[in-house]
């Protein structure tokens, strides 16, 4: 497990991530969210070991990970711009990785480069950028790390790759318990890769859930009541988030589980009643309401 | 802690990535090193050689070849510019990745301890250099040996100075690395470098440049100049011979470039630990550091500008008010402009320049209380006696004193006067040296007071002179204080004290460059080099002399230096010299070489009762020219130069042109037959002229305001040697009357 525990980091007088707990548990995905400049890069930096905290600690299985080789084995970086040697091959790129990286898995490194058309022997300076992003990701999950950070990593991925690289990152997740943990401005990329989710803002985390239990306690119920008492008795029952209201319309966000929602929608008479799907961005819109957030502003643009 | 296998794998991996590192060092030390070599060796042509120097051309040609290969496989310029250049290139090129954010991400997430990576970026450096060193220098005696130019002196030398490049390498390289941590840009490392490398240096100019501008006395020796802590000061003393470096050898120096060596390594290796990896970009990593480097820095270049301020108003040590303002206004001025700048640079960005305005003040402050410490002399550094417990032993060295030709050292071969008086003279009568210090610097400072100026001091009192001699504290601690004073040399006081300090053996052995036994061996056998330079003269008449019996007159002279008296001296006029050839082997190496000579001279005075003996031996005796016999003219001429000076001064002149001198010029041409009276009385007060006028000791001197030429008659003997004629002299006081009547204005 990271346990990420009260972790500060300042420049100048900038606070970048300001006393930040959060753990993240083994072979889940673990989805760090932010906008630019929410401090998701630090954090991720100062879990590589790359940066120190000025406070707090970070540690991997128990182990503090800055200038710690042993921590370090067990995770692989991947920048947000991810650097090759000048003039060097992935051939090159593998030489030394698989250096520093003894589980390191040729043949399946040589495999996967063979399936995305990743020329073994060819200059990486005349990649593409989202080739040199493929190539980066394939390094670290054939580095055989338990831990894999991403920054910003599915960024010029187009859609078939990066369905890619998510079937490999699920597969490799099945066979050797692999946890990526993956930094991303945007809620679209990692609405259907990720366990958990943390959401940071300003340096701070606004909320870490696991996606699971946001989608079993978070519903969506359209009805039109038969009367106002109707929808005061519903209201008494329910935890409810939002009520959208168009004519005699109402759509409700609600927290609780379903079969309560239900039971609680099945006391009341409704001229009509439907649940309907929420995606994982109109959760998140739900949850940073409820913390006085704007989400839409937050993570969406 | 990584294991051996990891270690060297880390290193091959390192090396992969700086193999364009290894091609320039290829290409400087291996390629051109050899190919440089193999050129010069080429070029050398032996018929030139042959037609140049006859016998010797095959000893100078081996000799010219042992130069080149000193120079391209010794410490010579090639390889030490190479040196600099590589250990400046491999430090960039292994730690300039701490600069880059998304190198530092690639290479700080790796699973390698720090101080790993720091070591093995080290070490691939010093491989590249030492690979390509060694390389280059087999290449090189491979050369050297097929050439036929090859000898095992050249090798020991290479040897040596690998060792002493190694080194020298080394410490650049630190401090490059050291220069690197502390920054976090490329240009800023660059520039800490350049700042670290260079500010010792001007730190040292810029005190000698206010000495020089504000105190009589001090001293400065070119040794001052040469940085303490920095690679190339260390370097260029290391590298020197030990007789240059005062007694100190090339391996004390070598110990002090080693210790500074491992401080730089430990000094980088602590910043490069310490240094946060965020920094990168950033002018300097430290936050802390920036207001003291930017004091540092402003307030020195403030104080060069004052210096500056001061040499355009053309002004030393007399300020008047206005002046001072103007030092001020400009060191403000300066100020405000190079703390806007420094200001920029670190914060990168031009809107800095008007950040920290308080540091206008402080810089031009610091600068000005520098400036004004030297002026007024604060610390009384100028005119310090040291306490004579303090002092180990001085030298002693009256400048000019009896014109010794400079110094001689058979095993160093031509040496700086304050090399030969430090490596030979301790006087151990520091009392009498202090004493002569104190009264002299009193004395001088009262002649100012009345004159006003240092240019105008010959004015000073009736019959003053003041003459300069260095004077070296040798300290007990260790240090070395010179000063350079100005005695007095007709004060009874000074007088007796010159006398007592000038006939120590300790003086006498130290001072005078013949006491050394030693020269002898330098007195070529053949004359094959120079000819005809062995002689005594005294201008007028000349007696040659073989070698033999220039070294028995050497050691006369030597016998009659154990009886020398300062205060004697005042009254002699020298009978003449003895000029020799010397030749010596080439002071760095060990080859046998006679491509260098010098002529010598010394002074013989009539009290040299051995040297005197000598020359009589040899027909020599001043009393038995008769003038009379062979000059048939005597032209004398009386410039009047102190009426002329006198005149200038009522006309405002610093002098008078020559049509208006030629008013006080008399002149007259006395002759052997129709003047024979005057003419007679001429011929016996006046004396050869040939060496000038001037005297250190203030003693009887030639009475500057006479010229005399006299005419030889062609059938004599004189005649034939000189044509025409020869320059004369009146000594002071010893003018006939006649002459000074005659050639009255």
């Amino acid at each position: 497990m990271i346990r990420i525990d009260n972790v500060s980091k300042d420049f100048d007088d900038i606070t970048a991530v300001d006393r930040v707990s959060v753990d993240i548990n083994e072979k889940n995905v673990f989805g760090l969210l932010g906008t630019n400049g929410a401090g998701k890069s630090t954090l991720l930096r100062m879990v590589a070991g790359i940066i120190r905290p000025d406070a707090g600690t970070v540690t991997v299985d128990d182990m503090k990970v800055y200038d710690n080789p042993k921590a370090k084995r067990n995770l692989y970086f991947v920048s947000d711009t991810p650097y090759f040697f000048v003039n060097g091959t992935p051939l090159d790129m593998l030489s030394y990785v698989k250096n520093q990286y003894p589980m390191f898995n040729t043949e399946k490194y040589e495999r996967y480069l063979k399936a995305f058309n990743l020329a073994p022997d060819r200059k990486i300076n005349t990649y593409s950028k989202g080739m040199k992003r493929q190539l980066a990701l394939l390094l670290g999950i054939c580095a055989g790390t338990k831990y894999l950070l991403c920054d910003e990593s599915f960024d010029g991925l187009d859609p078939v790759m990066r369905q890619g690289i998510k079937t490999i990152f699920a597969r490799e997740m099945d066979e050797r318990g692999l946890t990526p943990v993956i930094a991303s401005h945007n809620l679209r990329e990692l609405e259907d890769i990720c366990d958990h989710v943390g959401l940071l803002h300003r340096g701070g985390v606004l909320l870490s859930k696991d996606l699971d239990d946001m989608k079993l306690n978070i519903q969506r119920v359209q009805c039109v009541f038969e009367s106002e008492e109707d929808e005061k008795k519903l209201l008494a029952q329910i935890d409810m988030v939002k009520d959208d209201v168009t004519g005699s319309l109402h759509v409700y966000t609600i927290r609780g589980k379903k079969e309560e929602t239900e039971k609680a929608f099945a006391c009341v008479n409704t001229v009509f009643c439907e649940v309907l799907p929420l995606s994982l961005e109109e959760i998140f819109i739900s949850e940073t309401e409820v913390a006085g957030y704007d989400i839409k502003k937050l993570i969406m643009g | 802690m990584t294991s051996r296998s990891s270690s060297w794998v880390n290193l091959t991996e390192n090396n992969k990535r700086r193999i364009w590192q290894w091609f320039v060092a290829i290409l400087l030390l291996v390629i051109l090193n050899s190919v440089l070599l193999l050129l010069m060796l080429m070029s050398m042509d032996e018929d030139v050689y042959v037609i140049n120097y006859g016998t010797r051309a095959m000893d100078m040609m081996r000799s010219d070849a042992a130069r080149y290969c000193s120079e391209m496989i010794g410490t010579g310029a090639f390889r030490t510019v190479v040196t600099t250049f590589l250990a400046v290139l491999l430090a960039f090129g292994g730690y300039s990745y701490i600069n880059d954010k998304v190198k530092l991400d690639f290479y700080e997430s790796m699973p390698m301890k720090r101080g790993d990576r720091f070591s093995t970026i080290w070490l691939s450096g010093v491989l590249i250099y030492t690979g390509t060193y060694i390389v280059g220098t087999l290449i090189c005696f491979f050369i050297m040996t097929v050439t036929g130019y090859g000898d095992v002196y050249t090798m020991e030398e290479a040897l040596y100075a690998f060792v002493k490049l190694l080194l020298y390498f080394l410490a650049v390289y630190h401090l490059y690395i050291f220069a690197m941590m502390l920054t976090g840009t490329a240009i800023g490392g660059l520039c800490a470098y350049l700042v670290m490398s260079l500010f010792e240096l001007a730190t040292r100019g810029l005190i000698g440049l206010y000495k020089i501008s504000f105190f009589k006395y001090d001293y400065i020796l070119d040794d001052f100049y040469i940085p303490v802590i920095s690679p190339y000061g260390l370097f260029m003393k290391m590298t020197r011979d030990s007789y240059v470096s005062g007694g100190r050898s090339p391996l004390e120096y070598a110990l002090y470039l080693l210790l500074l060596v491992f401080v730089l390594l430990a000094a980088s290796y602590i910043v490069y630990m310490k240094r946060p990896v965020e920094r990168a970009g950033k002018t300097l990593v430290f936050k802390g550091m920036a207001t003291f480097l930017k004091l540092l820095m402003a307030t020195e270049v403030v104080a060069y500008a004052s210096l500056l301020t001061l040499y355009v108003l053309n002004r030393t040590r007399q300020l008047k008010r206005g002046d001072i303002c103007a030092i001020i206004l400009v060191c403000f001025i300066t100020s405000l402009i190079i703390c806007s700048i420094i200001e920029a640079v670190f914060e990168l960005d031009i809107k800095a320049v008007v950040n920290k305005k308080a540091h206008w003040f402080i810089c031009a402050g610091f600068a000005l209380a520098v400036f004004f410490g030297f002026k007024i002399d604060f610390f009384n550094i100028d005119e310090y006696v040291p306490a004579a417990d303090k002092v180990a032993s001085v030298v002693f060295a009256p400048q000019g004193y009896e014109d010794s030709y400079g110094y001689f050292v058979p095993e160093y071969g031509n040496v700086r006067d304050y090399e030969y008086w430090l490596n030979n003279m301790n006087i151990s009568d520091v009392d009498s040296v202090r004493s002569l210090a104190a009264l002299s610097m009193r004395k001088y400072d009262e002649a100012l007071k009345v004159v006003g100026s240092e240019d105008e001091i010959y004015r000073y009192g009736d019959g003053e002179e003041f003459s300069s001699a260095v004077v070296m504290y040798r300290m007990k601690n260790g240090r070395l204080i010179t000063r350079q004073i100005y005695i007095p040399v007709k004060d009874s006081e000074a007088v007796a004290l010159l006398d007592t300090i000038m006939t120590s053996d300790e003086f006498v052995n130290g001072f005078f460059a013949e006491m050394n036994p030693d020269i002898d061996k330098c007195i070529p056998e053949k004359k094959d080099i120079y000819s005809g330079g062995n002689v005594f003269t005294d201008g007028i008449h000349t007696i040659k002399l073989d070698v033999n019996e220039i070294k028995e007159f050497i050691s006369c002279y030597r016998s009659d230096m154990e009886t020398y008296s300062y205060r004697d001296r005042l009254n002699m006029w020298p009978v003449g010299y003895l000029d020799y050839e010397i030749a010596y082997n080439d002071p760095d190496g060990g080859r046998v070489r006679a491509s260098y000579g010098s002529t010598r001279s010394i002074v013989i005075y009539p009290d040299m009762n051995r040297c005197m003996s000598f020359l009589k031996d040899r027909g020599y005796e001043p009393g038995n020219f008769d003038l009379s016999k062979e000059a048939v003219r005597i032209s004398v001429k009386n410039y009047h130069y102190d009426k002329q000076e006198e005149y200038a001064k009522e006309q405002g002149l610093d002098y008078l042109p020559e049509d208006m001198a030629e008013d006080f010029i008399k002149s007259r041409l006395y002759d052997a037959t129709s003047d024979s009276e005057k003419f007679n009385e001429i011929a016996s007060c006046i004396v050869p002229n040939e060496r000038g006028h001037w005297r250190w000791d203030g003693g009887l001197s030639a009475d500057y305001d006479y010229d005399v030429y006299v005419i030889f008659d062609p059938s004599s003997p004189l005649g034939t040697q000189f044509r025409n004629g020869a320059c004369y002299c009146f000594l002071k006081d010893m003018v006939p009357g006649v002459v000074e009547k005659e050639l009255s204005l």
